[in-house]
């Protein structure tokens, strides 16, 4: 059988090899040609009749009745081929007219040697890169076609994968770089580190055939919600800016705030309970300018992981999501630069290796130009944000990467004789880590965190009086994985933070009584476990222990049950308060196919820190962070989820039912004083809070038109004492209905055209339900607490990119970005007021004279109309 | 210890942070509108009222809610309503002259550190508060300059400022109806009424409160200030009023409620007790 195949192949070959010097097979022809889940004999067929180009293969060795889907319009044919095997074992060969197709050589370990003699494991392990600029490939995929065995880069590009003894070919791959493959003679543990390209064609082709490389496990939606750099920059923003928050705003299950904000709450979780991460360091306010632009360059991010439930289990601390935000490495290859400017602000990034393959850099600052806005010279408005990154290969086992975060915004404005005043509030945030092979199985990353935000308000510049608030973390933290084998991964791991507070107070001692917050050491051990059962079931489970030690010297007020202060506690130097809660999760998953899925899964998670505000504004104002202690209970919540995902040849659906219960959730006592108050903790009112909700989700990521279309219906309530009558009530962000359809279209590579529309039901707020005269004063009386609703939210934003060098080797490219937000103009509520008068010259005021007959008229506010704008990138290398 | 005291030095500051007022300005939009209110029928009865120390007839005013943004003011004039101060009990006779209001059969003056009792009995229903009267710091009357090239004046205050010493609030009544050029004006046209208010606390939608009514008046107007002092829950009624009708409908806004009061059975408004300063002056 052997020989007649070898003959029949021997035969080809001299038949070709007679013709090959008198005709040449022209594989630069030019074809279109749309097949939706057809045999490769049918495809290869239209192929021939297109081109006049024969096929050849042997039926045995080719499975030509193997069913694949081919869209490709006006491609090469070489192009076409080569996206079509790419994710097979199969090569193609031009003799003359005629294309050779020959299997990839292949063996694996035969039964019969596994029989005779105990079968031996090794280890391949290694990191993946981007063979353009060195930046490490998170989620590619390491994958044994014909065993179904495989794994995923973790997010510093690493995988391990333990194997028997044998020969292999190993598949490296990810949706948008070309595939690789590598033979293997695995009797030795290896280290294997690959470098992927990106793939010219990508954009331009689409070829998706039954065999699918990845882990339906790790691929399915279901575990994360993943935003590349890419998507980020494809979203329109503000003015032409990308915004890293707005983009994880279109996610199903996130419902935004509204226009002029990067506020959003997840599952029914409130605004504070989203732990956003940069580089494994903690974010307290990812806004710039309020809530206008996010505080993330989009030039320095190169993937954000968004997860709902289920968070890595290294990770804990929130209820309700982890945005886990990883920035770019510098280019370890070559020196460049590159920006974006916008009318409001300019993004600059220089980066490069310091010592080429070993170490790279990069600078990224972003700051606004918006002065020019302004007519009065005495106000200033602005910030900045400021990244730099820095990675060292020390040797094949060692790896440190350094990387600070800092922004600010400042507004500030002078009158003559009163001086000046500022808000002001910055992030810093700098982490040290360092990767770390201690065998091919088990991989270690150690974290050295810095961590500070802090809000100021200075009522005078000139004599440095300010109002301030700040919280900082210092943490050291050591995570381990364990690659036991293809089928047993294990995450373990323990972390030690100091988090210290200021809640608020005046630097000059105008207040004789102090805001006081305890500091706070909070100790963590977790660990975790994948276990794949089987290719149809896979189990994943964990637990994360956490200690929460108060410690003093502070001061604690106690109150009595109308919440009146009735005791006070100078605790001394050391612990005084602790708190030990567990974090468990766990999830199985099942498998129908190898593009379908269904996940059940559990968590809870526990929430000790605390933003109290209670505030309505779509801004971010005069935060004050609080740790759980003697008179806040930490918050608690209990999730299940039920998830559904297929992936078709071109589209992913997906769609998860949740529900969530949150225990200890915090409201405020009507008009709560929440600065400059001793007794702050007087004003928290407690109770609980559920969420329930049906997320769809529907996505094309292949080819020339893209598009992402989710929608969420979800109710979110609560129940506090003392708040509506002990009665429960919908939550202010308790929106049924969001949804937000983003499409994108490339034509060529000139050009590229994107739409997003949003739309979401209304904020719920307290409208009155009667009235009453106080010494003049209209005074509004309410009911029933968010009884009404602000109109359904919706918008429209559009953009043209034109790429105006499009050589794929160019040093130096540039594209201008022409872009309208809100292109219908509606007027998109954030408020409605009932307590204005209209002035002769149509402005709305509160009025003062309270002799007068008022009449008051209801008002509403919106922000951000119909905004153009055009912006200008370039990249040199 | 009532959780509103405070300790605190003695230091007046003014926040001035229309930076971010100005910026929202280019992207904001604030249009009529109109909204359907989900209206209640129900009746709440409403108490506004003040002993002060002066010794005269004193007066508490009882009305009733209403359910439309302009509604009128609805009249309680049946009403049994009594003050007690420990030792002696006064009541309240409905005034003939000024609807709604409820006079003191006798004269009488609030005196200082004594507890006050308000009880009204109403359609069947009883409702009673309770408050005590501190002394009010003696201190400047607030300043009033010139508009620039006219001859009309303004109060140069704050609707509420940040004065940590005391809790304090300026009625200042103003009246130019007997200005030459303004006699034949309506009264609404040549009158105003003003609250001013110095708190022990601040707010962040105090700091980035709406834009107000400017009021004002020709030289020759007749200005008189009362300056009343201000319990801590007095204080606490004050600074929830303001946070829903003069703090409210700016960028910075704050969750809605009703405004606290000491009245019992679901009844708004508050009975408060006030040492008061006065001061008259005539701009010129």
């Amino acid at each position: 059988m052997q020989i007649k195949k070898y003959i029949f192949l021997l035969s080809f070959f001299i038949l070709f090899a007679s013709f090959a010097f008198s005709q040449k097979t022209n594989m630069q022809q030019k074809i279109t040609i749309i097949a939706k889940h057809k045999s490769l004999k049918y495809v290869l067929s239209e192929i021939q009749k297109k081109t006049n180009i024969k096929f050849s293969y042997n039926t045995q060795s080719i499975n030509s009745e193997k069913k694949v889907t081919l869209i490709a319009r006006k491609k090469t044919v070489k192009s076409i081929l080569k996206n079509l095997f790419s994710d097979t074992n199969i090569e193609f060969t031009s003799v003359e007219k005629q294309i050779v197709l020959k299997k990839k050589y292949l063996v694996l370990p035969p039964k019969e040697f596994a029989k005779k003699k105990e079968i031996t494991y090794y280890t391949i392990s290694g990191y993946i890169h981007n063979n353009f600029d060195g930046e490490v490939i998170i989620g590619a995929s390491v994958y044994i076609q014909i065993s179904n065995k495989g794994t995923m880069s973790n997010e510093y590009g690493f995988y391990s994968l333990t194997l028997p003894e044998g020969k292999y070919l190993i598949n490296f791959s990810l949706i948008g770089y070309e595939d690789k493959f590598i033979e293997l003679d695995l009797n030795s543990d290896k280290i294997i580190s690959q470098k992927l390209s990106l793939d010219p064609s990508e954009i331009e082709i689409v070829v998706v055939t039954e065999d699918n490389n990845a882990d339906v496990f790790e691929k399915t939606p279901l575990k994360q919600t993943k935003l590349t750099n890419k998507m980020i920059t494809s979203n329109v923003g503000l003015a032409g800016e990308a915004d890293v928050v707005k983009s994880i705003q279109s996610i199903p299950g996130v419902t935004s705030y509204g226009d002029g904000s990067v506020l959003f709450y997840v599952r029914g979780g409130e605004k504070d309970q989203n732990l956003i991460m940069i580089d494994d360091a903690p974010i307290y306010n990812p806004s710039h300018l309020f809530g206008f632009f996010s505080a993330f360059a989009p030039d320095a991010v190169n993937d954000i992981k968004i997860y709902k439930n289920n968070f890595p289990i290294k990770y804990g601390g929130r209820l309700s999501s982890l945005i886990d935000i990883k920035t770019k490495d510098g280019n370890i290859n070559k020196w460049g630069f590159s920006g974006k400017l916008s009318p409001l602000t300019g993004s600059y990034t220089i980066d490069g290796p310091i010592r080429k393959e070993r170490s790279s850099i990069l600078f990224n600052l972003r700051n606004s130009h918006l002065n020019w806005l302004l007519k009065s010279s005495n106000t200033k408005i602005g910030f900045f944000d400021f990244h730099i990154k820095f990675k060292q290969k020390i040797n094949r086992n060692n790896n440190i990467l350094f990387s600070l975060y800092s922004g600010k915004d400042n507004l500030q404005i002078s009158i003559p004789v009163l001086g000046s005043s500022a808000i002001s509030w910055q992030n810093n945030a700098f982490s040290l880590r360092w990767n770390k092979l201690y065998t091919n199985k088990l991989f270690s990353n150690t974290t050295l965190y810095l961590s500070k935000y802090d809000y100021f308000l200075y009522y005078s510049l000139e004599k440095n009086n300010y109002w301030n608030s700040f919280i900082g973390n210092l943490s050291l933290k050591n995570d381990f994985t364990y690659y036991l084998n293809p089928e047993n991964k294990i995450s373990f791991g323990i972390s030690n933070t100091s988090h210290f507070f200021n809640p608020g107070n005046i630097n000059n001692n105008f207040f004789t009584r102090p805001v006081y917050a305890s500091n706070v050491i909070e100790n963590v051990l977790y660990i975790g476990h994948n276990k794949k059962i089987n290719q149809k079931v896979n189990i994943s489970y964990g637990l994360r222990g956490i200690n929460w030690n108060n410690i003093g010297p502070t001061t604690v007020y106690s109150y009595d049950k109308d919440y009146n202060v009735n005791d006070t506690t100078e605790y001394p130097k050391g612990t005084f308060n602790s708190f030990y809660n567990t974090e468990p999760q766990a999830s199985i998953s099942y498998a129908f196919s190898k593009t379908s899925i269904i996940k059940f899964s559990y968590d809870r998670h526990i929430q000790h820190l605390q933003l109290l505000s209670n505030s309505i504004s779509p801004f971010t104002t005069l935060d004050v962070w609080m740790p759980a202690g003697v008179n806040i209970k930490p918050e608690k919540s209990n999730q299940f989820v039920i998830g559904y995902s297929k992936i078709f040849s071109e589209i992913n659906i997906s769609s998860e039912i949740y529900y969530k219960n949150i225990k200890n959730l915090i409201d405020y006592s009507n008009h709560a004083n929440m600065l400059l108050n001793p007794f702050i903790e007087g004003e928290l009112r407690f109770g609980k809070g559920y969420a329930y909700g049906l997320e769809l989700m529907m996505q094309k990521q292949k080819g020339s038109l893209n598009f992402y279309l989710a929608y969420t219906y979800s109710r979110t309530f609560a129940e506090i004492d003392g708040i509506n009558f002990g009665n429960k009530f919908p939550a202010r962000h308790d929106k049924p209905h969001n949804g937000s359809f983003n499409i994108s279209y490339h034509k060529g590579r000139r050009w590229e055209f994107s739409a997003n529309w949003v739309f979401a039901s209304g904020m719920r707020f307290s409208s009155p339900t009667g009235f009453y005269n106080y010494n003049g004063y209209n005074v509004p009386i309410y009911s029933e607490k968010n009884n009404d609703k602000l109109p359904d939210y919706h918008r429209l934003d559009i953009a043209i990119k034109l790429n105006l060098n499009i050589k794929e080797n160019a040093r130096y490219k540039c594209d201008f970005t022409f872009s309208i937000f809100n292109f219908y103009g509606r007027n998109n509520l954030i408020a409605v007021n009932f307590n204005k008068i209209e002035t002769n010259n149509g402005d709305f005021n509160v009025p003062t004279n309270l002799i007068s007959e008022n009449e008051f008229i209801p008002t509403s506010i919106s922000l951000l109309g119909f905004m153009p704008s055009i912006s200008y990138s370039f990249k040199f290398r | 210890m009532k959780k509103k005291s405070r300790h605190i030095t003695h230091i007046q500051n003014k926040l001035y942070l229309p930076a971010f007022i100005i910026l929202v300005t280019f992207v904001s939009c604030e249009k009529k509108l109109d909204w359907k209110l989900n209206n209640s029928q129900e009746q709440f009865l409403i108490v506004d009222g003040i002993i002060t120390n002066e010794y005269k007839y004193q007066a508490i005013n009882l009305s009733l809610s209403f359910s439309n943004l302009n509604g009128t003011k609805k009249i309680v004039d049946t009403a049994t309503v009594s003050v007690s101060d420990g030792n002696n009990i006064f009541d309240f006779h409905k005034d003939t002259i000024l609807i709604g209001n409820f006079v003191s059969d006798n004269k009488f003056s609030g005196v200082i550190n004594k507890t006050y009792n308000l009880n009204i009995h109403y359609k069947d229903k009883n409702y009673s508060a309770s408050t005590s009267m501190l002394p009010v710091a003696i201190s400047n009357p607030l300043p009033y300059k010139q508009l620039s090239d006219t001859n009309m004046f303004y109060i140069a205050a704050d609707v509420a400022s940040f004065n940590p010493s005391q809790a304090s609030m300026f009625e200042v009544s103003l009246d130019w109806s007997n200005v030459s050029g303004y006699e034949d004006l309506p009264i609404n046209k040549t009158t105003a009424k003003i609250f001013y208010y110095n708190l022990t606390t601040i707010d962040v939608n105090q700091i980035f409160s709406p834009s107000h009514e400017n009021v004002f008046f020709p030289s020759g107007t007749k200005m008189t200030q009362i300056k009343y002092s201000l319990s801590p829950e007095h204080e606490e009624f004050i600074r929830s009023l303001l946070s829903e009708t003069q703090w409210h409908g700016g960028y910075f806004d704050i969750e809605e409620g009703n405004v606290y009061s000491n009245l019992s059975n679901n009844a708004f408004g508050f009975f408060g007790a006030s040492s008061i300063i006065s001061y008259s002056t005539t701009i010129n």
